[in-house]
């Protein structure tokens, strides 16, 4: 245990060293080649932009959360009740695999502009855009985690007198819930960059507006800033939901760790 | 529980293949009885059959009087995997079946919790199935199937995947539990020995398609120890059952 620690700081100390090491490279890179400050900002330049645009970083953050959240959250309903819809009605699951499966191989670049032919410049149409790129992996995940009991786990309940609603609420459900958490983190992320083109092909605000924006104006080093805090924001989303797994369901990481600890 | 000259049958493309034909078998209340026979003889099938999860398609079968119609829970299977679900705990896949039965989960627990020095597992209540070894997983698929209080127990190789020595103390185990819980027991195996040492009357069954081949009265006393496997009457009842074993297998070629 102490020694998994020690190792643990130690791996840590490298990735932290050599990060430091590729800024100081980086930074004086910068400056003894004299590259142009809207070809290459130096680190230095970019924390500048953090901290001199804070108020409208913070703003264009918001932004980009409330609609990440929010097209998460519709993503997930949609993707549970598709899901369920999809393992009570087979009919719905053949009908719906194929056009599930093709609305992924169109990118969100690609279907976004005829959102805003319907939708118009508006919250909904990036809403929609994330919602389209995030629903897939839990409706996937959680459709195959339902399924995922095989026949003499239910035969076993049936045996025992266990109505449908039983065998759903008592197997299907809660084996399906570490497949629904894969889902659940493919689709965290996969929200941010669902936001990002809704921002980017709307163009109101957000992040991903700002950082449009900036380009055009060859402000490189708020363009770098924008893309450090979309990834922050992604990356944070993410801990959020691994966290949430770990708190809902304890077994599973009890059972991994005696797996491969050799308790 | 009795079968009365069962038929079941397959339905395939290339017709129905008949998997028992004729089939009759009687276990009074309280008895152990074995079901050995070669693979593809029809054992598991007797078990659907009983606990209503494959219907005759001809014939009878009856538990407690009353004729099998549908997985109603009237007797209680413990299969030959544990089966235990990885997000309960010990103590919560225990109650399993009484939750299916519409007990409260607090009643259920308590009732639960009373037994647990029984079946060996005291301490280890709240114990998730990956931290538990074989021989404890199986001790907990057991006390789920008796715990749902049916009169009637269907065992289907609960110890096939153990090792020998942890299996010789299931054995003691089980024996003991029964004696105080007194139900029915009819218990599938491929091991004769086992069979011999744990039953009232062993029972072989026909290789496919044939019914009923032979039975044998296993009269020694109980209880039964671990010693009792190298006596000399232990090693008749083993010999001739194999003997039957092998006669059955024979006259299927």
């Amino acid at each position: 245990m102490k020694n998994g620690w020690l190792r643990w700081c130690g791996q840590n100390l490298l990735v932290l060293l050599a990060l430091a090491f590729l800024a100081i490279v980086w930074e004086q890179g910068v400056r003894i080649f004299e590259i142009k400050r809207y070809l290459l900002p130096a680190p230095t330049a970019v924390f500048r932009a953090l901290i001199e645009s804070r108020a409208f970083l913070a703003t264009h953050s918001w932004a980009t959360i409330k609609t990440m959240l929010m097209g998460f959250g519709i993503a997930t309903g949609l993707g549970i009740l598709l899901a369920l819809g999809m393992l009570l009605s087979p009919l719905l699951a053949r009908l719906m695999q194929p056009l599930i499966v093709v609305s992924q191989t169109l990118p969100t670049v690609i279907t976004a502009p005829m959102l805003l032919i319907w939708v118009g410049f508006s919250l909904q149409t990036k809403v929609i855009a994330t919602v389209l790129n995030a629903f897939f992996p839990i409706v996937v995940s959680l459709y195959d985690g339902l399924r995922s009991p095989d026949r003499s786990q239910v035969e076993m309940l049936q045996a025992a007198g266990a109505t449908p609603w039983q065998i759903f609420v008592k197997l299907r459900l809660p084996a399906s819930t570490p497949m629904l958490f894969s889902g659940l983190k493919v689709a965290s992320t996969a929200s941010v960059t669902g936001a990002m083109v809704g921002e980017w092909i709307v163009g109101k605000d957000g992040l991903g507006y700002y950082v449009r924006s900036m380009a055009g104006q060859l402000e490189t080093a708020d363009v770098f800033a924008g893309v450090l805090l979309v990834s922050l924001i992604g990356v944070l989303f993410y801990l959020v939901i691994t966290g949430l797994e770990r708190l809902a369901m304890p077994w599973y990481f009890v059972n991994k760790q005696t797996e491969s600890g050799g308790y | 529980m009795e079968l009365a000259r069962v038929d079941f049958a397959f339905a395939t493309r290339q017709g129905a293949v008949a998997v028992l034909t004729d089939f009759s078998l009687r276990v009074p209340p309280g008895e152990f009885v074995s079901l050995i026979g070669p693979s593809g003889c029809g054992k598991s099938t007797v078990f659907r059959l009983i606990a209503g999860l494959l219907c005759p398609t001809g014939g009878r079968v009856s538990v407690g009087g009353a004729p099998v119609a549908g997985p109603r829970g009237q007797v209680s299977l413990m299969p030959q995997q544990d089966l235990l679900l990885p997000w309960r705990t010990v103590l919560e896949n225990a109650v399993l079946f009484l939750e299916v039965q519409g007990l409260p989960r607090r009643e259920a627990r308590d009732r639960a919790r009373e037994m647990v020095g029984l079946f060996g597992l005291a301490g280890f209540e709240g114990a998730y199935p990956a931290q538990l070894s074989g021989g404890m997983r199986q001790r907990v698929a057991f006390m789920r199937t008796a715990l749902s209080g049916k009169p009637v127990l269907l065992l289907d190789e609960p110890f096939g995947a153990l090792d020998a020595l942890t299996r010789m103390e299931m054995h003691q185990w089980l024996m003991e539990v029964l004696a105080r819980l007194g139900t029915t027991v009819l218990f599938i195996t491929h091991d004769v020995e086992e069979a011999v040492l744990l039953s009232d009357r062993v029972v072989v069954m026909g290789a496919r398609g044939s019914g009923l081949a032979a039975e044998r009265q296993i009269d020694l006393p109980r209880p039964r120890g671990r010693r009792l496997i190298s006596s000399p009457e232990f090693v008749r009842h083993k010999a001739q059952l194999f003997d039957l074993l092998f006669a059955e297998k024979e006259a299927a070629l």
